[in-house]
């Protein structure tokens, strides 16, 4: 038997006897849920959309869906966390602007220069926000998930629900788009 | 501060974003949705809560219905089984052969035996005999009792006394007609088209009453 199927399927166990006790209102089993779940599920819907107020609304509709079992989860799928992310971010591109598509196949423009050179700390976080930020959705998600929160190529393509070729190209273009625009708003900015 | 990063683009893009990560990392809901959350999963465990409590209340109060209603209303009676078998010709009186609508159920007390003595309202006689042997205990036995005087039989079981069983058997029996007042029939759960309602009372020969029925009038009795 492999150990770590084992703990993986025990933490399951536990986490949907958790998730019952939550729903019959045992406040205790909503603590341990909500202090296990809600830091990455705000990160990234803060992340995505940019909005303080927003990424409280994903926590809040995301945790009232989960107490009122409205979409029910199913252990035999995946981790909690996995089917987490995965409604928070159903819940975030609710809030997204629609935008228009990127064609994946246009190749971005190498970067030589190192875009932060001679930058602080504090003009570097805001050079990576803004550059975040304005990313395409299905960009932006793929630095959340992985480069942001470090999950793997597997767990991010089990929560876009694509494959993980998919998940690893996007992954590189989104960082080439990164350093392409910071480039840019570093010349305009100088 | 200057504290830039000069080499690999990727490398030092890989190095913002670790930072951001961090930077972004400590970031948490608000205490207002942990509030509001808060409250939501205690009205769920209140709704539970009551809801527990209705069921329970709901099968108490099934219970406690159940327990008054067997203690207030006649027992139902199965359907007869020997009717026609236990009808023969010597206990028909005289000899005609009743109609199947004069047939009455009876839920006679343990060891009695009605016979000659049973009488109507005012003094009529009851021709059919019902026969229950001592040993038969409590099942029921289809009986037919002729009706006179105005009566109409229905189908009708003879419940037994409250304080019945705690009488000592008797070997015959008799049964008077008599009538009951509205309100003690709607006690039996029978609303009655006037201000009585017919009654059949079995007495035993202690002139202690066994068992009672309603029974109907015919349509075309004068009262």
């Amino acid at each position: 038997m492999n150990p770590e199927a084992n703990s993986s399927e025990s933490g399951r166990a536990e986490e949907l006897k958790l998730l019952k006790r939550l729903q019959a209102g045992d406040e205790r089993a909503f603590d341990t849920l909500y202090s296990r779940h809600m830091p990455p599920v705000y990160r990234y819907a803060l992340r995505m959309t940019g909005s303080e107020s927003y990424a409280d609304d994903v926590v809040q509709e995301l945790f009232l869906a989960l107490i009122r079992n409205a979409r029910g989860y199913d252990p035999e799928r995946g981790e909690l966390r996995s089917y987490l992310y995965g409604l928070a971010r159903r819940l975030t591109l609710k809030r997204l602007p629609v935008e228009i598509s990127v064609n994946e196949d246009t190749p971005e423009p190498a970067v030589e220069d190192d875009p932060f050179e001679r930058l602080d700390l504090e003009q570097r976080l805001e050079l990576v926000r803004t550059a975040v930020e304005s990313l395409p959705a299905s960009y932006r998600e793929v630095v959340a998930l992985c480069d942001l929160e470090e999950l793997s190529y597997a767990d991010a393509a089990v929560t876009i629900g694509c494959a993980v070729g998919t998940v690893r190209s996007r992954l590189h273009r989104a960082r080439a788009m990164l350093l392409g625009r910071m480039e840019r708003w570093k010349c305009r900015t100088a | 501060m200057q504290d830039g990063m000069k080499g690999n683009p990727e490398e030092s893009l890989r190095r913002a974003l670790a930072e951001f990560a961090v930077e972004t990392g400590s970031g948490a809901a608000s205490e207002r949705v942990r509030q509001s959350l808060r409250r939501e999963v205690r009205g769920r465990a209140h709704r539970r809560w009551a809801l527990t409590a209705l069921a329970a209340a709901a099968a108490i109060a099934t219970i406690v219905l159940g327990v008054t209603a067997r203690l207030t209303f006649p027992k139902p009676v199965p359907p007869p089984q020997t009717a026609a078998a236990e009808r023969g010709p010597a206990g028909r009186g005289n000899g005609s052969t009743p109609s199947p609508e004069l047939a009455v159920e009876a839920t006679p007390p343990t060891g009695l035996e009605s016979g000659p003595g049973m009488t109507g309202p005012g003094g009529t006689p009851v021709t059919a005999a019902v026969r229950i042997p001592a040993a038969a205990g409590p099942h029921r036995e289809r009986r037919d009792v002729e009706s006179t005087g105005g009566w109409r039989k229905g189908e009708m079981v003879l419940s037994p006394w409250y304080y019945n069983t705690a009488l000592p058997p008797t070997a015959r029996s008799v049964l008077v007609r008599s009538e009951v007042g509205a309100r003690t029939a709607m006690r039996f759960g029978v609303v009655p088209a006037g201000e009585t309602a017919p009654v059949e009372i079995l007495f035993g020969e202690d002139g202690l009453p066994r068992a009672m029925r309603f029974v109907q009038r015919f349509p075309t009795q004068k009262n």
